[in-house]
């Protein structure tokens, strides 16, 4: 049962940020038949202006778009008409980006649901226009999934040959010049992991069973590298080898600090998976304060007036917030009268936030008693109500 | 990465269309210079800009009554040192302020090139005391307003940049000194500002003190200056006197009176050692600009004195700094991980357009190529360590020194004095100085040191010795010091001058201040009213005795007041009772304080005793049963040393006591306790003792707790007679054996109040009553059915030992005390006799 609800967990989380752009049209049939689009498709048109904007401003080898353009294409920006995609310290892009630039890795480690492989994406699609050369770490992830393996038929009948040999994201990545995403590397075993030592500090990959001398030592070219994540609740980045380490740079992604920021992007994050579900429901302003208020003060371990309060080790996340907010809205579609209301948010914070962590649930019914109960406004008299669904 | 684009930020983003043109004017009757505190771009400028117009005066933002001591800033001293300003007002509160000046500090600079072209200087805002008050901030030089601005925000957007330094940064600090010339920083700085100015009106507090600023410069250019005036404020304050200078309907009302001290209230002014520590917005909350060790190094690195030698780029210089620092706390940085350092420090310069790496290029590059882990902050305020260590390298370590000559406030001379006098004067190298308060020639010392505590001197500590809060080992009062010098002394001793001219009535009025904060906790007030008898208060019968300098008795009157008020307010027992007993040490047992048998500690105790009775009946279940014994026996105590001498009402105690021992609401201990005090003072018999077991006998937890209390308090009483032991021993005899063990907890804790000597007492008496029941003796008023099922007992029954293992045991034993002899422990030698 866990397993299910975590599973569902993972599919919201993995489709939180994905967006309609204004300019797509419903005429767009291949776009719009895509259960998913990857970044490149979903903001083409974002994309080719940035690229049409820069001309032949100078820009890192291999790259598509300027190091500035790539901010915009992130963070927005109202002149250049790019939309803003990830919430976050312009600060903390900027180090992402200049560390792609770099001879080192990048490696974003975080709480779960802080948008990590979202910016990942973002940014393999604006620095190469392609973000698909991705890696899944997990603990049956093989060399072969990584660099390269062989079709075995052609391998039978014309030995090891080029047209033999089936590339993985690595291979094509450093042979076509792209960013390749290797998302959650510390789930990989580590000798597994330290295949890319030499691959990231002397930029090369050796193909031994090739018999032309030319073939057989891929060389990268300009505009490799890698994107790593890793998440801090999972095994974490402690048990990466120190030579592993070293050649990457670490970011922190942090949870978003501003409550209003968060707020406006529940809303738009719900209203649009919702719409994408053909659900004519939409997260009321008031009740996304009280979602988004009660996840970042849990998340926090603090109130907005400063008090602390018990953190619950579930993972509070953004996206978690946004799981909850659209699972309240098909809640109220098909069980209720259309309008999100307090209880069906409630409701489902229990079943997709907290899972089956009991502790934590006494922890909520806690801060339901103790701190809800105290604030003033009929949102939250309405919020302290729908605890009885916290049983 | 030189592969990157740079943004143009250009002037014409501040907007400032309809800037008036005058505060551009250089070649007026008066030039206005804007200034950020703290900006060593702003100090270069003004310079040169002096330099270019040869004022005839300069005035500068400032407290105008530092003024008549405008001579003692030129001394010679080592910077950052700062004025500090400070005032008691007529209320009583007192609060002081700062004005701190380091080398690239614009203020600093201009008074300096005043005095190398001989132009007249001013000070020319009003002195901080007319403007202060509780909210007010204590750096006065911290740019609140232009941190606070909404233009300012919303420029942060425009630029990409993540606030305030940064902006300036980007618009004045970084720009090499070739780009940034009078004119530009005129035109940028006034801009600026002229724009948040527009958006934000400005407090009644700011209107006062331009209003104020503008009557100055009328003045000075009344005098007829042969020579235009420079005129160096804030650059949110310029515009606006610039407007009131040209007011013509202000030139009337332009006049703003002082405000004349009031009854009561004290003004002081002088210089004070400063630190970039305390100068580092990233510490302090309201100081000005952060990392003054990285403005200190551009404005050196900028400076002509050493360009003779191609100098390395500052961010190089930093990061070395950075890596020595690190490597000294035991984590090296390898060549490797230096370049990729240095790659991401230039690569984010480029990317954020920077002309060169600056401040935030610095940290984020080092934090992103050498953190390999989360970067999560540590809670406490601090970061993670190697952000840290970057951090205090730009805070830098400097910190300033008065010249030898120069004045300092009464109060240092005065403990400087005093502590030649006493030879407790800190030397180079720490020392550590005992003292026994039994020893007339050590209690002077001892009270110069508890005041220095008490003022928070810096370099004077206790480190051990008595503890005569918890008077756990009363014997002998001894203490132990460490006195060190510090950098800081100098500075703290300026500091606490707030407080007071003397170090008597500086310390008095520290404590009046501690006092004033307490509300309604008798035990805090008391325990600084021990305090402050260490310090040495006037009261005692004896006298202040061997007073010498700097120690003339305090006034404790606000310390006494307060302690007044909190016994009359406080509601908890346990915290009036703590009170209690720290008021009858200081009354009856102090020996060396000079407050035994005073009036006024005899005054105080009679209070709190009263207060106590009338506490004792609502004990709640709130306090610790600790707390409440020791406060019960505090009651009792007091009325034993000291009922006669400040006649005690008895019968008061008497009849609180005997309602608390009526109430069965009471907990048990409380009612054990209060009766043990009627059986004490032999107002009750012991017959109500044991009416108090037997109602209880049937609740065997319970019981434990209120022998607990009758031990607590008529220990002497309970080994005197038998007959209660009897009765406790009939109690339990009835248990059966569930009961028994739920009582044991609370019985053996109730018995720890006796020594072991009395312990034995105690059990022979039981052994001499078991063998009395044993023979049949009726006459003991003992349980009859107990006494039966007793002597029914069979015998032990003999232990059956083989001889092999009695033999084993035997070398056992002899193998251990062995081992004991050798080690010297004792026993072993008994045992071989």
């Amino acid at each position: 049962m866990a397993k299910k609800k975590a599973a569902r967990a993972a599919e919201t989380k993995r489709r939180v940020g994905k967006a309609r752009p204004p300019e797509a049209r419903p005429a767009d049939r291949a776009l719009d038949d895509l259960q998913r689009p990857a970044a490149e498709l979903l903001y083409r048109d974002e994309l080719s202006r940035l690229a049409e904007h820069d001309g032949d401003a100078p820009r890192p080898a291999g790259w598509r778009l300027t190091p500035r353009s790539v901010i915009a294409f992130v963070l927005g920006d109202e002149t250049l008409g790019t939309e803003p995609k990830f919430v976050g310290r312009r600060s903390f892009i900027e180090c992402c980006i200049v560390a792609l630039a770099t001879s080192r890795g990048l490696m974003m480690i975080g709480e779960p649901g802080t948008a990590k492989s979202w910016l990942s994406e973002l940014l393999a699609a604006a620095v190469s226009g392609d973000s698909t050369l991705t890696i899944q770490g997990s603990a049956g992830t093989t060399d072969d999934a990584i660099k390269y393996s062989w079709n075995y038929a052609l391998l039978l009948a014309e030995g090891p040959t080029e047209r033999a040999l089936v590339p993985a994201p690595l291979l094509r990545g450093m042979r076509e010049g792209k960013l390749v995403r290797f998302e959650e590397i510390t789930r990989c075993p580590l000798e597994v992991q330290d295949g890319l030592l030499s691959v990231l500090s002397d930029r090369v990959l050796h193909v031994p069973e090739l018999r032309d001398d030319a073939e057989r030592t891929v060389y990268a070219r300009g505009g490799f590298n890698v994107i790593a994540t890793a998440n801090t609740r999972d095994r974490g980045v402690n048990e990466m080898s120190a030579a592993l380490k070293r050649r990457f740079n670490f970011e922190t992604v942090h949870p978003i600090d501003d409550v209003a920021a968060e707020m406006e992007l529940v809303k738009r994050e719900t209203d649009r998976l919702l719409e994408r579900a053909g659900i004519p429901v939409q997260l009321p302003p008031d009740k996304t304060e009280l979602l988004v208020t009660t996840f970042h003060e849990l998340r926090r371990g603090k109130t907005g007036d400063g008090e602390a309060i018990e953190p619950l080790s579930t993972v509070m996340s953004t996206a978690e917030a946004v799981g909850v907010g659209v699972a309240a809205g098909i809640h109220a579609y098909y069980y209720g009268d259309g309008e999100v209301g307090a209880d069906h948010l409630v409701q489902n914070m229990v079943g997709s936030a907290l899972k089956d962590a009991d502790e934590d649930k006494k922890k909520l019914r806690h801060y339901f008693d103790h701190v809800v109960k105290r604030r003033k406004g009929a949102g939250w008299k309405q919020w302290h109500e729908a605890r009885r669904w916290l049983l | 990465m030189a592969a990157l684009t740079p943004p143009a930020p250009s002037e014409t983003e501040l907007g400032a269309d309809d800037l008036p043109t005058a505060l551009l004017r250089t070649d007026g009757p008066v030039v206005w210079f804007p200034v950020r505190h703290h900006s060593p771009a702003a100090a270069r400028i003004v310079v040169d800009l002096a330099r270019a117009i040869a004022p005839a005066a300069i005035l500068i933002e400032g407290p105008s009554d530092f003024d008549p001591k405008l001579a003692e800033l030129d001394k010679d001293h080592e910077l950052p040192i700062a004025i500090f300003s400070h005032v008691r007002t007529a209320d009583g509160s007192r609060l002081g302020a700062y004005y701190p000046f380091c080398i690239y500090s614009p203020e600093w600079q201009a008074f300096r090139v005043a005095h190398e072209l001989g132009a007249a200087v001013s000070f020319i805002d009003l002195p901080w005391a007319d403007v202060a008050s509780v909210g007010a901030a204590s750096h006065r030089w911290a740019d609140s307003e232009m941190r606070s601005s909404r233009f300012v925000a919303a420029l942060c957007r425009r630029f990409g940049v993540e606030g305030y330094d940064e902006l300036w940064d980007a618009l004045f600090e970084m720009e090499r000194d070739e780009d940034l010339d009078v004119a530009t920083y005129l035109r940028r700085c006034h801009g600026l500002c002229w724009e948040a100015r527009r958006r934000d009106p400005p407090s009644p507090s700011d209107a006062r003190r331009e209003a104020f600023m503008a009557a100055r410069i009328r003045e000075t250019l009344a005098a007829g200056p042969d020579g235009p005036v420079l005129v160096v404020t804030g650059g949110y304050h310029s515009s606006a006197l610039l407007a009131r200078l040209q007011d013509e309907d202000a030139l009337e009302p332009a006049r703003v009176t002082l405000r004349p001290p009031e009854e009561g209230e004290e003004r002081g002014i002088a210089l004070t050692p400063y630190s970039y520590e305390r100068l580092d917005g990233l510490i302090g909350y309201d100081a000005g600009m952060p990392s003054p060790g990285f403005y200190d190094r551009a404005w050196r690195s900028a400076s002509p004195t050493d360009d003779e030698t191609s100098a390395p780029p500052l961010h190089r210089e930093l990061l070395s700094s950075v890596a020595g620092v690190l490597r000294e706390k035991g984590r090296p940085i390898s060549a490797a991980d230096l370049i990729a350092a240095e790659t991401m420090i230039a690569g984010l310069a480029t990317l954020r357009g920077h002309p060169r790496p600056w401040r935030r290029d610095l940290e984020d590059g080092v934090a992103s190529a050498l953190i390999k882990e989360e970067r999560r902050p540590a809670g406490d305020g601090r970061d993670h360590p190697l952000i840290d260590a970057v951090r205090a390298v730009m805070r830098g370590a400097a910190r300033g020194r008065l010249a030898p000559d120069a004045e300092r406030p009464p109060l240092v001379a005065d403990v400087n004095e005093a502590l030649e006098a006493h030879d407790l004067a800190p030397g180079r190298a720490p020392r550590t100085v005992d003292l026994d308060l039994h020893r007339p020639e050590d209690r002077p010392r001892s009270r110069l040191l508890h005041r220095l505590a008490i003022l928070e001197i810096v370099g004077f500590r206790r480190v051990g010795g008595t503890d005569l809060t918890s008077r756990r080992d009363g014997g002998r009062i001894v203490e132990r010091w460490n006195i060190a010098w510090s950098p800081d002394l100098d500075a703290s001793l300026i500091e606490a001058s707030r407080w007071g001219s003397t170090l008597p009535g500086a310390v008095g009025a520290r404590l009046a201040d501690r006092a004033s904060r307490i509300e309604r906790d008798a035990e805090a007030a008391a325990t600084l009213l021990l305090a402050a008898a260490l310090a040495g208060i006037d009261g005692g019968a004896e006298g202040a005795g061997a007073a010498g300098p700097g120690v003339d008795p305090i006034a404790i009157g606000p310390v006494r007041d307060a302690l007044l008020a909190c016994i009359r307010d406080d509601g908890q027992f346990g915290r009036l009772a703590a009170a209690l007993g720290h008021l009858l040490y200081l009354y009856r047992w102090d020996e060396v304080l000079g407050t035994a048998g005073g009036d006024e500690p005899g005054a105080l105790l009679a209070e709190t005793w009263t207060r106590c009775l009338w506490m004792l009946e609502s004990v709640g279940a709130g306090e610790t049963e600790r707390r409440v014994v020791v406060g019960v026996q505090a009651i009792l105590a007091t009325f034993e040393r000291a009922g006669e001498a400040l006649a005690l009402d008895a019968d008061e105690l008497v009849a609180s006591c005997a309602r608390v021992v009526a109430a069965a609401a009471a907990t048990p201990l409380l009612r054990g306790a209060c009766v043990g005090i009627l059986w004490t003072i032999r107002r009750a018999s012991p017959d109500a003792v044991i009416a108090l077991l037997r109602e209880l006998a049937g609740l065997p937890d319970r019981l434990g707790e209120a022998l607990g209390g009758i031990f607590a308090t008529a220990r002497e009483a309970v080994r005197r007679e038998a007959g209660l032991l009897e009765a406790i021993d009939g109690a339990i005899a009835r248990w059966d054996d569930a009961q028994f063990l739920r009582a044991l907890p609370a019985m053996r804790l109730a018995f720890t109040f006796f020594t072991p000597r009395e312990k034995h007492h105690l059990v022979l008496t039981l052994r001499e009553l078991d063998a009395r029941r044993r023979r049949g003796d009726r006459a003991a008023p003992a349980d009859e059915a107990a006494s039966g099922d007793r002597t029914d007992e069979a015998p032990l029954a003999a232990l059956v030992v083989s001889a092999e293992e009695a033999a084993a045991s035997l070398a056992f034993e002899a193998d251990l005390f062995a081992a004991a002899a050798r080690f010297g422990i004792r026993g072993a030698t008994e045992a071989e006799a």
